[in-house]
């Protein structure tokens, strides 16, 4: 396949974009430790080049949904950081009005469907909303993001099946770090290459280096180009890895620390730091300016859920049942 | 300016920790990302990595002792600084009525062993030597169908 030729303010974007991404997970992390933060929390840290390179690729009207390690796909589709964050403390400013919290993030106007909890259980969503997009005749994508672990569901089966019978315009995304929780791919089936799942519903399927956000791009844009023009559902399969637990409270005994350094050496921003530096597209100095100005993001970030508003208690019984009178609310 | 280190709270249940292990002395500067202390809660043993910088000025308790979360865990600040007055402070607050005494009389556990920890931090480390993202074996059946999108 060739490869794309991309440009300073593509790497650039990159550059800026998977740093937030990370240094807003490291702040989470540190916010957690510190009961700002509480219930669940997955961070993303080791995969942003998954969510950077399919933001260079897909456009305002697609559909994201993911599983519950959640808080960067917002940012695929434009919510600003402050309200995944203020959605983390559980404030009302939050983008799920502080009443979802880690593993539930939504925005309607983004067409962010969430966050789900469900181990798979966003896989036959997805299909669901990619047919509704169908049978509506627009030619919006969406993205429905999985994990090594749902892809052992039951559910992924009938979901690409039926995705594939109908043609239906999504692209499926193993975020495959290698572990669901604590259990190794190769614990848990004899199919150890994900991608080729696809083959067994004649569904269109790759492999993808995503340690490398160009690999992720190229990829990203075949997939969607392919669901946009009608042809039906792309599999892919992104090969990353998370550098912290799959939790806030796994030690992350079953790897060694040897394997952790080796992904880490690959480290997708690193890599795009290097490209940013060699082909002169930035200065020390620029770069220095856009790590400042992401922190300056983060903190911002913070200061704005810190100063948030918890949810009055008249919110608890609102956005639970779309029909007002049902039995099992009583005021 | 010295800032107080709190014992962090590793897990949704955790409501004290034991240092199982200092990786830093007195004395020894401290990066944002640096292991400073091993941490055994109660589901298993955590390394706790610092996200403030400056030099070790206190530690608040030794190796195999317990303290609640949010006690004083370490006071990080510029070398030679006073932290008395910082220490003092802060366990005049909010940390008082229940939690200051049992700060101090956390019995020293005997030898925290690896064994008494919970059976998910026993779990053998599994060398994954083939699962590194850039070698992707492709099955001959598929040779056709899937483009490889491999970029090294």
């Amino acid at each position: 396949m060739a490869k794309t030729k991309f440009s300073k303010e593509t790497y650039l974007m990159w550059y800026e974009q998977m740093l937030l991404m990370r240094k807003f997970e490291e702040r989470a992390g540190q916010l957690y430790i510190q009961q700002k933060i509480r219930g669940f929390c997955h961070l993303y840290i080791g995969q942003e080049a998954i969510a950077a390179g399919a933001m260079s690729t897909i456009k305002a009207d697609d559909n994201v949904i993911t599983a519950y390690r959640d808080h960067v796909h917002p940012f695929i589709k434009g919510v600003e950081p402050k309200y995944v964050m203020a959605e983390l403390f559980g404030k009302s400013t939050g983008v799920s009005k502080g009443k979802g919290g880690s593993m539930h993030m939504f925005s309607q106007p983004h067409r962010v469907f969430g966050g789900h909890g469900i181990v798979g259980g966003q896989i036959p969503l997805g299909a669901g909303i990619a047919f509704a997009e169908k049978y509506k005749g627009t030619n919006n994508v969406t993205l429905c993001y999985m994990g090594d672990g749902a892809v052992r569901q039951g559910a992924l089966h009938e979901a690409f099946n039926m995705a594939m019978l109908w043609k239906l315009p999504v692209v499926f995304i193993i975020e495959n770090n290698n572990y669901a929780m604590g259990t190794s791919v190769e614990r848990t089936s004899n199919v150890i290459e994900l991608y080729t799942l696809g083959e067994s519903y004649d569904m269109p399927a790759a492999p993808v280096n995503a340690m490398s956000v160009e690999a992720v791009h190229d990829a990203m844009e075949i997939a969607v180009a392919h669901c946009r023009e009608g042809k039906g559902p792309y599999l892919l399969e992104m090969k990353t890895y998370r550098y912290r637990g799959h939790s806030m409270s796994d030690p992350a005994k079953y790897r060694t620390k040897e394997e952790v350094e080796e992904y880490k050496a690959q480290d997708p921003i690193q890599r795009v730091l290097t490209t940013l530096l060699e082909k002169k597209y930035a200065s020390e100095a620029q770069v220095e300016a856009i790590n400042e100005k992401v922190n300056l993001i983060v903190d911002e970030c913070v200061k704005f859920s810190e100063e948030s508003p918890f949810p009055d208690a008249s919110e608890l019984y609102k956005d639970v049942y779309a029909q007002e009178d049902y039995p099992f609310i009583r005021e | 300016m010295a800032q107080i280190v709190k014992m962090p709270k590793l897990s949704d249940t955790m409501t004290e920790g034991v240092v199982s292990k200092w990786h830093k002395s007195v004395g020894d500067t401290v990066k944002n990302g640096d292991l400073l202390a091993e941490i055994e809660t109660d589901k298993a043993t955590m390394e706790f990595e610092s996200f403030q910088d400056g030099v070790l000025l206190y530690r608040g308790i030794e190796e195999g002792q317990a303290t609640p979360v949010d006690a004083v865990l370490a006071i990080l600040g510029e070398a030679g600084e006073d932290f008395q007055p910082i220490l003092d402070e802060y366990n005049k607050g909010a940390a008082k009525p229940t939690e200051e005494p049992k700060a101090e009389t956390a019995q020293p556990k005997a030898e925290p062993k690896a064994d008494e920890a919970p059976a998910t931090a026993e779990v053998k480390a599994q060398p994954a030597a083939e699962s590194k993202p850039a070698e992707v074996k492709k099955p001959h059946y598929l040779k056709k169908k899937v483009q490889v999108l491999m970029v090294a």
